[in-house]
């Protein structure tokens, strides 16, 4: 398992310009989804000040917070992919040659590419229906279609994270087949 | 094939994907989607209609949204220079003991779990400002780091607790008394910890040294300055537990208390307020993606009706009731040398939860019975952290330690896992001790 909160020092190093542009996208948006939580963070200590102190809470804040929330935390994967922060079993592997830890890495990145782009096409089918019932939430009367649609960039992005990890784990096979590197 | 023995098939299959690396969240969440297909006799249509919403569900969940909030919250707890703060006041108290460094290490690692909901974060921050003394002060490498490791897991035990939070989702308890039950268990490890300290000292005095003795005005200034640590511990637990906030506003006051004292103490600029918005979006990252493949799985797992039969099948075998649970803890143990926390509740709480609570354990309610057996997982999953292979803790701090090998991190934590399994046996045939302050506090 890999260490989460450990600084990514240097897990740019080995990647192409392209590697290095979907790293920097998907930095900043995780950076901005982490400053959604903080903001989301004010706005329950606004809304619980406002309730026990004047009886006057944020309307709708508990659906703020949820609708929020799911935008936020859906741009936080491609970049934990990225960095190599997934939770994975390594006991069994961790003396085989690093070639073979390759290639199962590049089976695990395929298939979070997949997974991306599953939860990436159905989320927005989702969002699609909810735009086509008109779907909104209780309290607010905020159509539901838009948080849905927010998520569906996080996981185009998980889903490109996952393909160029692949591709990046492939390559160090193919070029060096004695050292192959893992990343 | 019955639904049952699709289910172990699941199981089977997924066990061997996570073997060969792949990630645990996606190793769930193929074998639940082919697992859902199969039992809905080939329906593809049910499985993409049923993920048109998966994201959009879990990750809206309010009671989820806890998660990346504590995550928050340790995290500006770890810019805002608490844990130096917290070292220095209990080793004002402790330090001129023999062993007392190490014992203050400990006590500050809890101090910080009060306001830190993940080991790892625990273990990291506190071995950046403890090694380094314990190193000045001539402590033994295996005495200093392992107590460090071992302090570390106060992270998660003193609430709050991210695996606690997820033990509540799953299971439909309340938050707020998981967090309640949690505490008496987590001084207990403290203090069991401490102990094992004091026994290594007296039997080798050269291990652990003792430090300077500090001056009662000394000592009541550096308690000021943990003042805020406490006051965050106790609005949150008791917003939570008196049902003053729900555990996401608890949880939302304790990260914008933890920022506003890394604003004020800690020096948190623009770059720390950016480094905190990417480690929370790791870990959260990390969590998520397997509690979505964990949704996926139980939503078939439900369908195959295996946690049902097997929990029938238990009821009914005859085996005694302590038995069954003790059998469950030992499979913990096993399955904590390969694998995370997390994933261990996530994967194993849908089976055994139904398990547990088809037995009968001293007459007790099934609301008690379910807290119970939440500390125990808990108490019994954290283990993993500390001990060999995997044990987490121990890389972290051993890499801190440039200078111990890893070898003796690992001989230096054997007697604080004799102490966990202490503790584990007394929860295990004392509940009173994790019930205590859910009874005595009635909300």
């Amino acid at each position: 398992m890999r260490e989460p909160i450990d600084a990514p020092a240097g897990v740019a190093t080995r990647f192409g310009p392209g590697g290095r542009g979907l790293l920097a996208t998907s930095k900043f948006l995780a950076i901005v989804g982490g400053l959604v939580f903080v903001a989301l963070v004010v706005m329950s200590i606004i809304s619980i000040g406002g309730r026990k102190l004047f009886l006057l809470p944020v309307p709708g804040d508990v659906e703020i917070l949820q609708m929020c929330a799911a935008f936020a935390s859906s741009t936080f994967f491609a970049y934990c992919h990225l960095v190599n922060g997934d939770v994975k079993v390594d006991f069994f592997t961790h003396n085989m040659a690093r070639s073979r830890v390759a290639t199962m890495d590049a089976i695990g990145s395929l298939l979070i590419g997949l997974f991306g782009a599953l939860i990436a096409w159905r989320t927005g089918a989702g969002a699609l229906g909810s735009l086509v019932t008109g779907e909104t939430s209780t309290i607010l009367g905020w159509p539901l279609w838009i948080p849905q649609a927010l998520m569906v960039p996080g996981f185009i992005l998980l889903a490109l994270a996952g393909f160029y990890m692949c591709g990046l784990h492939l390559r160090g096979i193919l070029r060096k087949p004695e050292t192959g590197e893992a990343a | 094939m019955s639904g049952t023995s699709v289910g172990f098939i699941i199981f089977g299959v997924m066990l061997a994907l996570m073997v060969v690396r792949v990630p645990i969240g996606i190793a769930m969440f193929v074998v639940g989607a082919s697992g859902y297909v199969y039992l809905t006799d080939g329906n593809v249509a049910a499985l993409l209609n049923s993920l048109k919403s998966l994201a959009y569900a879990r990750l809206s969940n309010y009671d989820l949204v806890v998660i990346p909030l504590f995550l928050l919250m340790g995290q500006f707890a770890t810019h805002g220079g608490l844990s130096r703060a917290l070292f220095r006041c209990v080793s004002a108290f402790l330090g001129h003991r023999k062993g007392g460094i190490a014992m203050a290490s400990i006590g500050a690692c809890a101090g910080f779990g009060a306001i830190c909901g993940s080991s790892l974060a625990t273990a990291a921050t506190m071995g950046h400002v403890a090694l380094p003394e314990l190193k000045r002060y001539g402590y033994s490498g295996s005495l200093a780091t392992g107590a460090l490791a071992a302090g570390g897991t106060l992270g998660i035990m003193i609430p709050p607790s991210v695996p606690l939070v997820i033990y509540a989702i799953l299971t439909q308890e309340s938050i707020g008394k998981l967090f309640m039950a949690a505490v008496i268990p987590g001084l207990i490890a403290m203090l069991g910890y401490m102990l094992v300290v004091r026994i290594i000292v007296t039997i080798n005095p050269a291990a652990g040294p003792a430090g300077p003795e500090v001056s009662w005005r000394e000592k009541l200034t550096r308690l000021l300055q943990v003042f805020p640590v406490l006051l965050v511990f106790v609005v949150v637990i008791v917003g939570i537990y008196g049902g003053w906030a729900t555990p996401t506003e608890a949880a939302a006051i304790g990260a914008a208390a933890c920022g506003v004292l890394a604003l004020i103490s800690g020096g948190m600029r623009l770059r720390g307020l950016i480094d905190s918005a990417l480690g929370t979006a790791q870990a959260t990252a990390m969590i998520f993606l397997v509690l979505l493949g964990a949704d996926m799985l139980n939503t078939t797992l439900a369908l195959s009706q295996m946690p049902g039969e097997l929990a029938a099948w238990v009821k009914n075998s005859g085996m005694a009731p302590l038995f069954v649970m003790f059998m469950i803890l030992v499979i913990y143990i096993f399955l904590g040398c390969v694998m995370d926390s997390l994933a261990m509740i996530l994967l194993t709480i849908p089976i055994f939860y139904p398990m547990i609570m088809g037995l009968d354990f001293w007459g007790m309610s099934d609301q008690d019975k379910s807290i119970w057996f939440g500390i125990l997982a808990l108490m019994v999953v954290e283990i993993g952290l500390v001990h060999p292979p995997v044990g987490m803790n121990v890389y972290i701090i051993n890499r801190l330690a440039v200078d111990v090998p890893l070898t003796e991190t690992f001989k230096g934590v054997v007697p604080f896992l004799l102490s966990d399994f202490a503790r584990i046996l007394l929860l295990l045939y004392f509940p009173m001790v994790s019930l205590y302050l859910v009874h005595a506090f009635k909300a």
